[in-house]
């Protein structure tokens, strides 16, 4: 058998808002006459990205999500994930010249806003051309494969028993065989949210902007933190309803009329209009109450999609969700509550990479129904 | 008291019969209904609720008061008037503000309106909620409950400070569901005042935006999204058939607690005077900031923003940027939140109307075009955007109304 194949090194690169993420496939299978043939540079970008987790100061790669032993292409080879800051853009970019990438001929698939954004520091920085994809597409296109191969004989896609419940709450897998329709939700710096009814019939049917970079951006200016890490950090150990006027602050108890909980939030932040009150609350309630303002919000606005599109199921992505069991679990809460049960939130181990693994499949295309 | 006039058409008899209680309204009108089905009479019944007339809406942040200041009163009737009710009324219409934090919107005034068969003005005053204990302490000053009125009152406030009435003021409140009474004061007022309705031609050019009236009849169907301190957005498909389509927590309060927390302002007023000198764009990120230009495949102008507060994440610009820009940012990322699931809610709902009230658009031009310029760009003309000059007070005036025509007779 004889497959036509883009040449190593294969990369698949998601250029978004705040992070770059990168998939690096790792050839396992090399053989001796292969390897000797390898260009030094190539076996030097190999090891490189292999034998380290960290790049400089704010390279990261996630070694709890490789993916082992994956079959693409003919090749087998290890699926490596990688993310670091786009404000760290121009030194990848340097680096990628100094090691002379370009003279590897290879095409560098590319998706994100950045991809057009930083078309040209590629070219004229490390002379390299861009092949630029579109997010939503790849999005979709990594998501679905990365759900068919596994994540190393395990489940990619899960959900949660019980959201309601805190005791019992619990962490089942599922798979999205018949994916089809689903709402997916898209969260980043900013949110999409898609009407999946194929791999290429979907549309955007809407958008927020408040997104990742809102609760990170005001958790920073409320509290002083620096990083996302930081921020849910604080919001863990936070009370948003010491920030949060609720129904029961309005009402005295319920708003039945209109089956409104007095424990539901009736205007986020809205006790810190009171001076005593802001003097009374702590970083980790700001921090907190933050991450469920921007959480509920979105959740809100996924189930008036959800209902309007007549979807069911719920899939929700982005690195927003990365770490976050707080926003994970409301979010589950949320569609399981105002829906009655109707709806169902479903998650993804690989959360914010997809668009990265979709860029890196259109660069084997060949290799799709392998 | 408040009386109710019962007038047999045939055989031309008149009866009247005074009430000190709301429900003892409701259980004559139910005598005098079964009367007339029982002798078969054409009757005819006149309710009159004895003054003062105010509907209170107490929300969350703020009281809104309307008053109705009689101005046909007769000599026998200045006559028989009881003190206090003299000293409320002079108290109200001779002062613009009360205390610290009340204040009358005299702009607002209705004049020469007639209610119930009586000739007078309309008078609007709100007050924050957290000062309620306070109005209490002088409705029972003034001796407010032996004037055995009925007082009306809607908003969460209604039911959360119903013991306090009581306990504090010897009142007893006749709780009113909050929408309804919105409703229903949106309905009467735009009935009463031609110019009520309005919206803006050329929201986003300042050398050509200008206000226009919009008349509202035929109004049906309509979508109402009420911004206090949250917010709700009701489906009005006529007079009486309207439904909640949801709400968001993410409201008014929202924007002045942000701000406070952001700024250090104190009041509302503060908040929108930095808003207004700010710049957005240098704390929100634009999908210029991500993409370089505009997201053609997605129809997403460079312009628009793609994470509210997204530039905030950079130590950097975190110190570039004032005050008045953290404010400005804080005002459009709330308000295009309202206008974005709005337009979700039009859509669902297949309306094209939209009217925006709630006293988060009080003196906040900055948000009215705002969401002007987003109903009608977003949706390609589709969606008009409407605002009404009485913004906050219509569950108040909705309150009065039901003291005036109890819905519950006939």
């Amino acid at each position: 058998m004889f497959f036509l194949c883009a040449a190593f090194p294969w990369f698949g690169m998601d250029i978004g808002g705040t992070l770059v993420k990168l998939v690096y496939f790792e050839p396992v299978d090399i053989t001796a006459e292969e390897e000797q043939e390898e260009v030094e540079n190539l076996k030097s970008i190999r090891r490189y990205l292999t034998s380290n987790v960290a790049y400089g100061k704010t390279g990261v790669r996630d070694v709890h999500l490789e993916l082992r032993n994956l079959t693409m292409c003919g090749r087998t080879g290890n699926l490596h994930f990688i993310r670091f800051p786009t404000q760290a853009m121009h030194r990848f970019i340097q680096m990628g010249s100094d090691k002379n990438f370009s003279s590897l001929h290879t095409t560098l698939c590319a998706t994100g806003g950045g991809a057009y954004k930083f078309e040209n520091d590629f070219r004229t920085m490390a002379d390299l051309e861009l092949l630029k994809l579109d997010e939503l597409d790849c999005l979709i296109r990594g998501l679905l494969f990365v759900d068919r191969v596994g994540f190393n004989g395990h489940p990619e896609c899960y959900y949660f028993q019980n959201p309601s419940d805190t005791q019992n709450c619990v962490k089942r897998p599922c798979t999205l065989d018949n994916p089809f329709p689903m709402l997916l939700v898209n969260i980043g710096s900013g949110v999409s949210i898609l009407a999946v009814h194929s791999q290429d019939n979907y549309k955007r049917v809407t958008g927020t902007s408040l997104g990742g970079g809102t609760f990170l951006g005001l958790c920073c200016l409320l509290t002083g933190c620096e990083t996302f890490e930081e921020a849910l950090e604080m919001a863990s150990k936070g009370d948003s309803t010491n920030v949060d006027k609720l129904v029961k602050d309005i009402y005295g108890g319920d708003y039945e009329r209109f089956g409104l909980q007095g424990s539901a939030v009736a205007s986020s932040f809205g006790h810190m209009m009171c001076k005593e009150r802001r003097d009374s609350i702590s970083k980790e309630d700001l921090a907190r109450a933050t991450l469920v303002t921007i959480t509920n919000n979105i959740g809100s606005i996924a189930r008036m999609c959800a209902v309007n599109e007549k979807i069911e199921r719920v899939v929700f992505v982005g690195n927003f969700l990365r770490i976050n069991t707080v926003s994970t679990k409301l979010l589950a809460y949320a569609m399981d509550f105002w829906s009655k049960g109707q709806l169902k939130a479903l998650f993804l181990e690989h959360e914010g990479y997809f668009g990265a693994v979709g860029a890196l499949m259109e660069l084997l295309k060949a290799s799709e129904d392998l | 008291q408040s009386s109710v006039t019962y007038i047999h058409v045939v055989p031309r008899t008149i009866k009247k019969w005074k009430c000190n209680t709301y429900s003892e309204i409701i259980n004559i009108n139910m005598i005098i209904m079964n009367l007339c089905v029982d002798f078969d009479y054409l009757c005819f019944i006149i309710f009159v609720a004895a003054f003062p007339w105010f509907g209170m809406d107490i929300g969350g942040t703020l009281v809104k008061l309307v008053y109705f200041e009689p101005k046909d009163i007769t000599a026998e009737e200045e006559q028989e008037e009881v003190e206090n009710l003299k000293s409320i009324r002079r108290y109200l219409t001779s002062n613009t503000a009360y205390g610290t934090t009340g204040i009358r919107d005299v702009h607002l005034e209705l004049q020469d309106l007639t209610l119930c068969g009586r000739t007078g003005n309309l008078h609007f005053i709100r007050f924050p909620t957290q000062d309620l204990p306070v109005f209490l302490q002088m409705g029972r000053d003034k001796h407010f409950s032996s004037l055995h009125t009925t007082l009306c009152a809607t908003g969460g406030g209604a039911y959360k400070f119903e013991g306090d009435f009581r306990t504090m003021a010897d009142l007893e409140l006749h709780k009113l569901d909050e929408l309804d009474c919105l409703i229903r004061g949106v309905l009467y007022i735009d009935s009463v005042m031609p110019r009520e309705c309005y919206y803006f031609e050329n929201p986003t050019d300042p050398e050509r935006c200008v206000e226009k009236p919009y008349p509202l009849e035929n109004p049906y169907p309509l979508l109402l999204v009420n911004i206090g301190s949250g917010v709700s957005f009701l489906a009005v498909y006529s007079k009486n058939n309207y439904k909640r389509v949801t709400g968001t927590s993410l409201g008014g309060g929202t924007f002045l607690g942000l701000c406070c927390l952001l700024t250090g302002c104190s009041t509302f007023e503060e908040a929108l005077e930095m808003a207004s000198e700010g710049e957005s764009t240098r704390v929100d990120k634009l999908v210029r900031d991500i993409y370089g230009g505009d997201y053609e495949r997605f129809g997403l102008p460079g312009f628009a923003v793609a994470s509210s507060f997204g530039n905030m994440m950079s130590k950097e610009k975190r110190e570039s940027v004032s005050k008045e820009d953290l404010a400005r940012a804080t005002l459009v990322t709330i308000t295009n939140n309202i206008g974005s699931i709005t337009r979700m809610c039009a859509l669902n709902e297949n309306i094209e109307r939209v009217v925006f009230v709630g006293n988060f658009l009080r003196v906040n031009t900055l948000s009215m075009k705002l969401l002007a310029y987003a109903m009608d760009y977003w949706s390609k003309g589709q969606l008009k955007a409407l605002f009404l000059r009485h913004e906050g007070y219509f569950g108040a005036v909705g309150a009065l109304l039901e003291l005036l025509h109890p819905s519950e007779c006939l």
